[in-house]
């Protein structure tokens, strides 16, 4: 039961991504603060949507293009990794690996799922016009609401669905596991900075500023092994 | 129009821009939805103008979701002219599709390159900074600011500075105007993407050859996929192959 209202609240806020408000509350950073809030487990939550913020910020929603969602990713991924790592802490880089790759996954078949979604807004579209012709005043009002109310859905489905899913399969792997593999996944978390500092760096297109990144990023560097 | 409730009513609804989101006329289901305020004002009574507005405005729109408001206050002011009669729908519609270029290059370009990646990178940048688990709450708020106020500012300022230009707002749409958001975001961005690099490597790496080894062919592997654009999820999930390969040769060694 708990599941299904915190899935409901997140597949709401959600909907803050593209489809209303777009006021950016459902970035990982916040919405990790949340599930450590309503989990209790502040540190691993908080941790959780430190690492994985960076990797969505370079893929940019230009026009009719389709992005990773990362976002809704992010909440299965950080509801897992909050709910795991109470259990099995030592652990930890396995689950990072684990749930990483299980997010990427789910953030393109969110993607596919949207995609399919504007789709169906067309025929949504296809009834706005028709009802503009119509007896009636035309409501376009009930058309957006309905287009937000299947999102809303659709949101609620993966998220439920991937979170029950996922504790299922990590459930099963993590008891098979020995701590003395632990060495093989030890770089997970410095992988998945690089790539979350490279999606960031992919933004800036000039050479000129890379250049310049890479030169403050050293200084920064010794600044930091000095002091 | 100086009607205020009805420039508020845009305003709210214009936050559900891209509720309708279609393959079909894209964003023209949330502009006809944020602009039918003024419908219900000029036409209330009058049923075959009402749907022949309803109509034109259901036609194929595009652009940046924040950057439209330029384009909704601009209609405002036009839907106006052609109800005291000294404006031309025809002029309207064709205005409407000149505008999808600059409204959609201007936004992304302003948004999406920049401030939305910096906040969330000074986001990370301040987590780095900040250990203590109310101050990292209360730095959410601040990094909500950063990113709405923006945000807020083009999606008001866009609906009076459309209205009071009209037909003229083309000139107003230039990079330049919107240089104090862009430097700034460009300045913050890249100081703190610089920092969170410093910080990792000192962090994480400190002289562990195979972490350096992860790091920077990570690194270097994400900004190669991602100048290849349809390589978007190799870019992701190619690093921790790499991390694994990494790891199994060290744990074998």
């Amino acid at each position: 039961m708990e599941i299904l209202l915190y899935s409901a609240f997140f597949a709401l806020l959600c909907l803050d991504r593209k489809h209303a408000f777009q006021l950016a509350i459902s970035q990982p950073l916040i919405t990790s603060a949340l599930i450590g809030f309503m989990l209790n487990s502040f540190v691993p939550a908080m941790y959780f949507g430190l690492i994985i913020q960076l990797i969505w910020l370079g893929n940019l929603p230009f026009g009719a293009s389709r992005t990773p969602e990362g976002n809704i990713a992010s909440i299965i991924g950080c509801w897992l990794y909050v709910e795991f790592f109470n259990i099995y802490e030592m652990q930890g880089q396995f689950l990072l690996l684990t749930i990483f790759i299980y997010i990427v996954i789910i953030s393109f078949l969110a993607g596919k799922a949207e995609s399919y979604l504007r789709y169906i807004n067309i025929d949504l579209f296809d009834y706005a016009f028709d009802s503009a012709n119509g007896s009636k005043n035309p409501n376009i009002g009930k058309v957006i609401f309905a287009a937000l109310g299947l999102q809303f859905f659709a949101n609620w489905a993966i998220l439920i669905i991937s979170i029950k899913a996922g504790q299922i399969f990590l459930g099963n792997l993590v008891s098979y596991l020995t701590l003395g593999l632990s060495a093989i996944w030890q770089y997970t978390e410095i992988a998945i900075w690089a790539a979350g500092i490279g999606s960031v760096i992919s933004v800036y297109k000039e050479i000129k500023l890379k250049k310049v990144i890479a030169l403050l990023s050293v200084l920064c560097l010794i600044t930091i092994k000095l002091f | 129009m100086r009607h205020y409730l009805v420039f508020l009513k845009v305003f709210l609804r214009s936050f559900f821009i891209q509720s309708g989101w279609n393959y079909k006329s894209l964003l023209s289901l949330g502009f006809c939805f944020s602009i039918f305020p003024v419908a219900k004002f000029l036409y209330k009574d009058d049923r075959a103008k009402l749907t022949a507005f309803v109509k034109r405005h259901l036609g194929f729109i595009n652009g940046h979701p924040f950057f439209l408001s330029y384009a909704l206050g601009a209609t405002m002011r036009l839907e106006e002219e052609i109800n005291k009669g000294n404006g031309n729908v025809d002029q309207l519609i064709k205005f409407k599709e000149a505008l999808i270029g600059p409204l959609g290059a201007l936004g992304d370009q302003i948004f999406w390159v920049g401030v939305k990646p910096t906040t969330f990178t000074f986001g990370v940048l301040g987590y780095f900074l900040i250990e203590n688990i109310n101050l990292r709450l209360t730095f959410l708020c601040v990094l909500a600011i950063l990113y709405n106020a923006p945000h807020l500012y083009i999606r008001i300022a866009g609906l009076v500075k459309g209205y009071q230009e009209g037909l003229s707002i083309f000139r107003f749409l230039k990079a330049d105007n919107f240089k104090f958001i862009h430097v700034f975001y460009s300045i913050l961005g890249i100081i703190s993407i610089s920092f969170v690099t410093g910080w990792i490597a000192a962090k994480y790496i400190d002289y562990n050859i195979p972490a350096i080894i992860v790091f920077v062919s990570s690194l270097g592997f994400t900004l190669y996929m991602k100048s290849k654009k349809s390589k978007t999820y190799w870019a992701m999930i190619f690093p921790v192959v790499i991390a694994l390969i990494v790891g199994l040769i060290d744990y074998i060694i």
